[in-house]
């Protein structure tokens, strides 16, 4: 039934949103961290999503073979792959020889914007539930 | 549009083609909320009102006639036939770079409309339906 | 269910003043044109049941089926059953007081 498929499509978008979300808190938590098991400053962290079934452009041939479910996936974590940023900090325990520190490509305020984006994504999903919720009961009501 | 079949005249079903499409409808754009962030995403949403003028000529109550062979009938069944598709208006002025075309305030606007919508149309089938009940029950 | 033909088929077949109906091929043991009708809406009824059965099935299954058109169907099929309950009353009510006249 359309409304329980809905209903499915919009909880993986709950799952996607706060996956992001649970990545910019660990951005804005590590935005001071220099010294990661991996080696080297931590490296700010991107979810990437997928449209299940199938290329992303070809959006009416995929609703012309029967409609697959429209759920979002994470299609994969992206680590950022740019050098880090160096800071002058002598004093620093992880200052190298220069006297440079690296410091995570975190901006606050970026990760701040992402969030509330993430927040209202969220929230949107939500309100579609509720909206399927209430359409299947009104018609739960057709027999008195 | 279907012949009225004596005791369920042709409203009602018009009110179940309504209830197929907006349901149709609210799946697609949930889709579109949930991929609102996904890279490449292309928004797409039911033609609700030309799928019902199509079923409601304007010129009066006459039978749907097929103009081509390749068009679907009007048949009873025809409620479950796959809703009519187009793509979405994309948001006018878009700053993605990731080829996403949702834009999420109009189609959360386009969903509360939908919902309305169909509870309004899933509130006229029901009261029709008790109508005729009584009808029947309450005549001696 | 066809109200007009049930309407018609009141009329006495051979009443004083009415043209003779000409005979028409009857199913044997059956009340005549009348009878199978009646039958017929019955079986209409019979089907609609069974369809909103079937839909009622579908939901509960998984299997692709609105539930709006699982609750139109379902009182689309009690409706036309109260109908043919109510019919079948009138009937035995006409029959009754016909019965109640004869001499």
């Amino acid at each position: 039934m359309d409304l329980y498929d809905a209903m499915r499509t919009s909880a993986s978008g709950l799952s996607a949103q706060r996956l992001r979300i649970n990545l910019i808190s660990a951005n804005l938590a590590n935005v001071h961290t220099t010294r990661t098991p991996e080696g080297g400053p931590y490296r700010r962290k991107e979810v990437v999503f997928q449209a299940a079934g199938g290329a992303f452009g070809d959006a009416l041939r995929r609703a012309a073979a029967g409609g697959p479910p429209g759920e979002v996936r994470p299609l994969k974590i992206v680590e950022d792959v740019r050098p880090p940023v160096l800071k002058y900090d002598p004093g620093h325990p992880d200052a190298d020889e220069n006297g440079y520190v690296a410091l995570p490509h975190v901006n606050v305020m970026e990760e701040m914007v992402n969030l509330m984006s993430a927040t209202r994504s969220y929230e949107a999903n939500l309100n579609a539930v509720r909206a399927a919720r209430d359409m299947a009961l009104k018609a739960l009501e057709i027999g008195k | 549009m279907p012949q009225p079949t004596g005791l369920f005249d042709g409203n009602l079903a018009l009110l179940e083609r309504a209830l197929s499409l907006r349901s149709a409808q609210h799946r697609t754009l949930s889709a579109n909320i949930a991929n609102a962030d996904t890279p490449h995403y292309k928004a797409f949403e039911v033609a609700v009102e030309e799928a019902l003028a199509r079923m409601r000529p304007a010129a009066g109550r006459l039978a749907l006639a097929r103009t081509d062979a390749g068009h679907l009938p009007a048949a009873a069944g025809a409620a479950r036939e796959r809703p009519p598709l187009r793509v979405a208006a994309p948001p006018a002025f878009s700053l993605r770079a990731d080829g996403n075309t949702v834009d999420l305030d109009r189609t959360m606007g386009a969903l509360s409309e939908n919902a309305l919508a169909y509870k309004t149309s899933a509130q006229l089938a029901a009261s029709k339906l008790k109508g005729l009940r009584n009808v029947i029950i309450g005549g001696k | 269910m066809n109200l007009d033909a049930i309407g018609a088929s009141w009329l006495p077949q051979g009443a004083p003043g009415l043209p003779a109906a000409a005979p028409r091929p009857e199913p044997a043991g059956e009340g005549g044109a009348f009878g199978r009708l009646l039958v017929q809406s019955l079986e209409r009824v019979n089907g609609m049941q069974r369809e909103a059965e079937r839909a009622v099935e579908d939901l509960t299954i998984g299997r692709q089926q609105d539930v709006h058109s699982v609750m139109i169907a379902v009182e689309k099929a009690g409706i036309a059953l109260e109908l043919a309950l109510q019919i079948r009353n009138k009937l035995l009510n006409a029959y009754e007081s016909l019965m109640r006249q004869q001499i």
